[in-house]
């Protein structure tokens, strides 16, 4: 099933927003978004220990835009048949949106916090799919902008 | 020694005939030249080479990152820092795994204190073999003259929310607690501060 989502960008090529519910620690999400020039805008909320919202921008190279498209073509998620997979539930949802080779794909599901998450589900192989692309995609995230704002500490 | 030069157009001529080992390497190298660094416009589908960033390149907190893919699957951190050390003393290194099969992802990403040294590394690294496998290496980022382009209401939300934190907070934005690193926030005003460190400042 899917939700078109808010305001659908003509410059987008990636998007990808995970929220949980509200609770404890607030409005808890991670989100990140490409657009076909490269600009990259990162944000990460949480009120654990009093933490507040981290956003950063940045720009890719096209070269290293050029690799997450890689890293998606590679997963295959495209080909994937969403319209089984669930819709959000009370642990939070994620929302995915790819714009490439002429080809817009959006959809909702729930949040896949493990691999046991897919097992009672309707379509178990593309959920995992969507798993190991996520994490793909936190990985490399992570390491960009680590690598692009944070500090070693002192060896 | 022989597959230093891979990157030269001229195909190898091997002078010394068929010991096996020398067909081993032999079959090793590429015969076809590596494309050059391509200097027209790049379409979004076409399948030419990617022009490199090297004018527009941008510098992160501590040093320059370089993008290296095409890895080699069993590529080893190691193997990485060798194929590097030509160009300059890499500081940082990551090169993430895909989690699904343990094997390398793909692509590295390297940090080198100079821009000299990264340049060299993306202009003569790109094309040079790692494990048999020819790498692409470009800058990771560059510089971005329009930030402020319009997003989802809830980003602008966000914004004030963020203003509003950093007036109060003497410190201005952290990174994450737990960890000993303090960090500008240098997304706020990141074109300026890439101008300011661009290479043609003599950065």
């Amino acid at each position: 099933m899917v939700r078109p989502l808010l305001n659908p960008k003509l410059n987008s090529f990636v998007r990808y927003y995970s929220t949980g519910h509200k609770g404890r620690f607030g409005h808890e999400f991670f989100r990140f978004e490409i657009d076909k020039h490269g600009y990259l805008k990162y944000a990460n909320n949480s009120n654990y220990r009093r933490d507040s919202i981290i956003h950063k921008q940045l720009r890719l190279s096209p070269t290293l835009v050029n690799e997450f498209k890689r890293i998606i073509k590679d997963s295959e998620i495209l080909a994937e048949d969403y319209s089984r997979w669930p819709q959000r539930d009370e642990n939070g949802r994620i929302q995915l949106e790819i714009t490439m080779d002429g080809q817009n794909t959006s959809f909702e599901t729930v949040r896949i916090s493990s691999l046991a998450d897919t097992v009672n589900t309707q379509d178990p192989e593309g959920l995992r799919v969507l798993y190991y692309l996520v994490q793909d995609f936190k990985c490399l995230i992570h390491s960009i902008i680590s690598l692009h704002f944070k500090i070693k500490p002192i060896a | 020694m022989s597959q230093e030069n891979d990157k030269t157009d001229v195909p190898k001529s091997m002078s010394i005939a068929g010991s096996a080992q020398q067909d081993e390497q032999h079959k090793d190298m590429d015969i076809e030249a590596s494309p050059p660094l391509p200097v027209k416009g790049h379409s979004e589908d076409s399948t030419d080479p990617l022009p490199k960033s090297i004018e527009n390149a941008e510098r992160s907190i501590e040093g320059w990152v370089i993008i290296v893919t095409g890895v080699h699957e069993e590529a080893r951190e190691e193997d990485l820092y060798d194929f590097f050390s030509d160009y300059g003393k890499a500081r940082g290194l990551h090169m993430n795994l895909d989690r699904q099969t343990g094997y390398v992802k793909g692509y590295a990403l390297m940090e080198f204190e100079e821009y000299d040294e990264a340049k060299d590394a993306v202009v003569n690294g790109s094309g040079k073999k790692l494990l048999g496998k020819p790498v692409d290496v470009d800058f990771a980022f560059i510089q971005g003259d329009d930030f402020s382009r319009s997003s989802y209401d809830d980003d602008r939300r966000d914004n004030r929310r963020r203003d509003r934190q950093r007036r109060r907070s003497p410190s201005g934005d952290r990174y994450r607690p737990g960890t000993d690193s303090y960090v500008p926030d240098y997304s706020y005003r990141s074109s300026e501060r890439s101008r300011e460190l661009s290479p043609e400042r003599g950065f």
